[in-house]
């Protein structure tokens, strides 16, 4: 019996960043990508996300340092700003190219 | 899982999400009726007016934005790029849209026979031309703001001003008035369309108590 491939078997694999793999962060990732700033509001609608879902992910984003939070009011309400920063935009990019990279 | 991440999918959807209230359609359906019953009842205060709506207008729309959509959509901001690009392209199109409207106006007013073969036909096929135009226009800024809607209002603009034609403008009873029909009719369409997508917004997205 054979053994399974393990990460050093793939190197293409060990390349991709795995906070940004997770589908939830992907694609929350991606929305901020196309735009300057998008609120939590928004980032629910667009992407599907429950509030404690998107929260979570957020958090773990935010520690990554790939996206920057600001909490404000707006009309007297709490209103929540998203916006990826630099590190997250080439975090990104290297996730995009290591992902067409294993695949080709 | 795909081996990239379709961005330009999730920009169209970005954008489609922003212009899913319907305001611009509401607007800009205003803003034709408003063209249209100007021409028809001719004030004399008309330039005014023409040079004071349309700001007036952008004001209002971004007050309603702010009102009705962030507190239900949610808020997005697109990238300077983006916000530039569409901005450059759209006062490019209607400069240009607004000299050729403005030849299009003159020669429909009346053409001597000794005029240029251009300016007769012009002056004969007046109000195809003016729609042609509007097509046009709502065609440019359906491809420069990656909104579908518009282009469906490309067709009607042709098909309204081509029935305004049949009916209205004949050789023989040629009058800048006509344009006032098919404008305010088209205006009235587009603001209908509009008012149906924001009541189907508000009730898709209710707003958090």
């Amino acid at each position: 019996m054979t053994e399974p491939p393990s990460d050093r078997d793939l190197p293409p694999v060990k390349e991709i960043d795995r906070l940004i793999h997770e589908p939830a962060r992907l694609i929350i990732m991606a929305n901020l990508y196309v735009v300057e700033s998008a609120d939590f509001l928004y980032l629910m609608n667009q992407t599907g996300l429950t509030f404690g879902n998107l929260s979570s992910h957020m958090s773990k984003l935010e520690e990554a340092g790939y996206i920057q939070v600001e909490k404000s009011f707006v009309d007297k309400r709490p209103n929540t700003r998203l916006s990826l920063t630099e590190a997250g935009r080439v975090a990104f990019d290297e996730y995009r190219a290591s992902m067409k990279r294993l695949f080709s | 899982m795909t081996e990239d991440v379709d961005l330009g999918e999730i920009e169209r959807r970005a954008v489609a999400a922003y212009h899913e209230d319907g305001l611009m359609d509401v607007f800009m359906g205003g803003y034709l009726l408003f063209i249209g019953l100007s021409i028809f009842i001719e004030p004399d205060y008309r330039p005014f007016l023409f040079s004071f709506v349309p700001p007036l207008g952008v004001v209002l729309y971004n007050y309603v934005k702010k009102r009705v959509t962030y507190p239900r959509l949610g808020y997005v901001g697109f990238t300077k790029e983006r916000r530039a690009r569409v901005a450059r392209d759209t006062i490019v199109v209607l400069v240009v849209a607004g000299l050729v409207t403005l030849t299009g106006l003159f020669t429909g007013m009346g053409a001597p026979e000794s005029a240029s073969w251009w300016v007769l036909l012009l002056n004969r096929y007046n109000l195809l031309f003016q729609g042609g135009v509007l097509a046009l226009i709502f065609l440019a800024l359906g491809r420069i703001m990656s909104v579908n809607r518009l282009y469906w209002y490309s067709v009607i603009s042709l098909l309204v001003f081509s029935a305004g034609y049949l009916y209205l403008g004949s050789p023989f009873i040629v009058s800048p008035q006509n344009l006032s029909v098919p404008c305010a009719t088209i205006g009235v369409m587009m603001a209908g369309v509009g008012a149906s997508h924001l009541r189907r917004f508000i009730e898709k997205y209710p707003r958090e108590a």
